[in-house]
């Protein structure tokens, strides 16, 4: 999604520990909201930009629970509320947070929940974002004439290490109708989650506390039919790049080996910059766009498992050869074509059997 | 008139044929550096500098009284004083031909080589056009005065047809022994290829120059409607030639060949929030005050990963103009 002018209306900030901790020495919550200058404001817009917008890591994903008191009813309610609201509504979140916090490396570090507006694909739209900042360490440096100081800092935060956030982001879609006491629907809003961990898969509850455990969302529904329609757009890509035959096999197998690793989200400029020539990857990442692909996506190979198993290629004679998708890179090369309209190939390996 | 009569008749007028060369060197280079702006673009146009030459006197004589046979050959011998110019590319050729024909003077042209060319389709020569200008009336030139209807012939050839005419001119145009048949004719055969060859060059030649130019045109033309798209937008003045313009020009000349006025136009009329952010961000950066803002938005729009890869001065610009355009940094810088 095309994120821009980025407004940001109200802030505030909690700290946040580990579940275990909570009891040995509860987190300081705050009651006042934090003034951001000019420049604060537009370090957090262009984080929100680098980790939700478009060509960014962050996933779409599904509310699970949006009931009364669910985190996504409080969170949504923030925008509305008054200023008490807005400070209640975020702690009572906050603390939900540090109760998550029990699995895997997880550190203490704040909570920012951030209002403001925005323009998404160019509508005018109010957004509220949760952010889990980590506490980054660093060397302020101060010119002092001639000289220079630099002093230890431990708790700076929104540094450019995007492995040091987690965001929630929620952007209101259609605005409110009906009783203003009665809380907002999931339809309304579009969720976006940007977690380092979501990018690969093995991470499990790690990866999995801040948008299920906190947030209480799952992963989009959606996601089998995007791998799907992803899978499709780079096979068509390239099928129209400017490449010998030889070559397209190739980043045939490339893509069907690069959708089997370990990732558990793709996205196309990453996609890109790993398989395609730098002369292509523009145009990749533009027809992505015009497909609707403008970020990263769960990975759900259900509706592609079957192309991934093998791996093939058809010649005008009506010959198809197939070869198990891990094999046949490096078990059979295009040699050459003749004028005469036959190809040369070369298969590794002897003939075993005859069916 | 017997040859010592016309040789001292010849030799009287030497002064004034001099004096003549000099002057119409003198005016064409005067409307040259008009037309293109200074001496040094001048001399940089010519490619070797223009000496006026009169004839030698027995050069003339041979002309007048062996090879040519004229009965007036003071006044119908053309080339008592010559000036060649020299120029890089055909079209070169034109305005100083456009020059001569608007001097002050009679002008009249002698051999038209674009005729010349049609006129006989498969004979490949020598090539030139050569002017014969004649002074309308007596004048004073420092010092010297030139008499009225005295002739001056003018040369204009491209550099690869001076070096035609150069090899030529030792081998048959004005040969200085006569060579057995067979000889000649392969001689002929190859100063009629070397013609053709040349020919083809200078064509290939002006090629180069209107896809350089066609080029220069096209990118000064993004570079003015960025500047007008940015100037609607904001309501501000905006400079279209700026240090920074011709930075991302030349770094991104391969990208902006997809890039017409229309399709940035285009581009600018389809992001709803880019006047708020250029005249929120413009108060406090240079940066974005430059209208090239507007080119480079397309350029990264379209071409989101190289961009950054080619990017001439500090990236943090960069960086918050992809933040400012609402894409992802991720994985770029």
């Amino acid at each position: 999604m095309n994120i821009t002018n980025i407004d940001i209306t109200r802030v505030i900030a909690h700290e946040v520990v580990r579940a275990s901790q909570i009891a040995v020495r509860p987190p300081i919550l705050s009651d006042d909201l934090v003034v951001l200058d000019e420049k604060g404001k537009s370090l957090v817009g262009r984080r929100l930009v680098d980790t939700v917008a478009s060509g960014s890591h962050c996933v779409d994903v599904t509310v699970d629970d949006g009931s009364a008191g669910s985190p996504f009813d409080k969170a949504t309610a923030m925008l509305d509320a008054d200023n008490d609201g807005f400070v209640a509504n975020s702690k009572h979140l906050a603390n939900s947070l540090s109760t998550s916090q029990t699995a895997g490396p997880i550190k203490s570090g704040s909570a920012m929940f951030v209002e403001g507006t925005c323009l998404a694909d160019g509508g005018a739209s109010r957004f509220l974002a949760i952010i889990k900042a980590d506490s980054d360490q660093a060397l302020y440096k101060r010119v002092n004439g001639e000289s220079i100081t630099l002093t230890y800092v431990s708790d700076m935060l929104l540094g450019e290490s995007q492995r040091l956030i987690k965001i929630a982001f929620l952007i209101e879609e259609a605005a409110r109708e009906g009783d203003p006491a009665v809380g907002r629907q999931p339809e309304d809003f579009s969720v976006k989650v940007f977690d380092h961990l979501m990018q690969t898969s093995g991470d499990g509850d790690a990866a999995a506390y801040f948008y299920s455990t906190f947030l209480k969302c799952k992963l989009s529904h959606n996601a089998a039919r995007q791998t799907k329609q992803f899978y499709e757009v780079v096979r068509s890509f390239i099928e129209e790049m400017p490449v010998s035959q030889a070559e397209r096999i190739e980043y045939q197998g490339d893509l069907i080996s690069y959708v089997r690793q370990n990732q558990a989200t793709l996205e196309p400029r990453t996609f890109a910059q790993a398989v395609l020539p730098q002369d292509q990857q523009d145009s990749f990442v533009r027809k992505c766009r015009e497909a609707g692909i403008t970020q990263a996506f769960s990975k759900d190979l259900a509706l592609v498992k079957g192309k991934l198993r093998r791996q093939s290629v058809k010649f005008s004679s009506n010959v198809t050869l197939y070869a198990p998708s891990e094999v046949f890179r490096d078990a059979v090369k295009i040699t050459g074509t003749s004028e005469d309209g036959w190809t040369e190939l070369k298969i590794r390996g002897s003939v075993e059997s005859i069916p | 008139m017997i040859e010592a009569e016309l040789q001292s008749a010849f030799e009287a007028r030497q002064p004034a044929l001099d004096a003549l060369g000099r002057w119409v060197t003198h005016t064409i280079i005067a409307a040259l550096e008009e037309q293109l702006g200074s001496k040094a673009a001048v001399t940089k146009f010519l490619q070797i500098p223009p000496k006026p030459r009169v004839k030698e006197t027995d050069s003339f004589l041979e002309k007048a009284i062996v090879r040519k046979r004229k009965t007036d050959p003071l006044s119908e011998i053309t080339d008592q004083v010559g000036v060649r110019f020299v120029v890089l590319l055909l079209e070169d050729i034109d305005r100083i031909g456009g020059i001569v024909e608007a001097g002050p003077w009679q002008a009249q042209k002698d051999r038209d080589f674009q005729q010349e060319r049609l006129e006989k389709a498969d004979y490949f020569a020598y090539q030139s056009d050569h002017f014969v200008i004649r002074t309308r009336s007596t004048f004073e030139f420092e010092g010297i005065s030139i008499p009225a209807q005295l002739p001056c012939e003018i040369q204009v050839r491209t550099i690869l047809q001076h070096a035609y005419a150069e090899m030529a001119h030792s081998s048959s145009y004005k040969p200085p022994v006569k060579l057995p048949e067979a000889d000649q004719k392969h001689i002929n055969r190859s100063l009629a290829k070397g013609s053709a060859l040349i020919e083809t060059t200078d064509d290939v030649f002006r090629e180069i120059k209107k896809r350089l130019r066609d080029y220069n045109e096209s990118v000064s033309a993004l570079l003015a409607s960025s500047s007008e798209i940015y100037q609607e937008i904001t309501g501000e003045p905006a400079n279209p030639n700026t240090a920074l313009g011709e930075l991302i020009a030349e770094e991104y000349r391969g990208l902006l060949k997809e890039v017409t006025p229309e399709k940035l136009r285009v581009w600018a009329g389809a992001q709803p929030g880019l006047k708020a952010s250029l005249l929120q961000k413009r108060a406090s950066s240079v940066f974005y005050r430059d209208s090239v803002v507007i080119l480079l938005g397309l350029l990264v729009t379209e071409n989101e990963t190289t961009v950054p890869n080619r990017w001439p001065v500090d990236s943090d610009y960069l960086e918050d103009f992809y933040s400012m355009l609402g894409i992802s940094t991720n994985g770029l810088f």
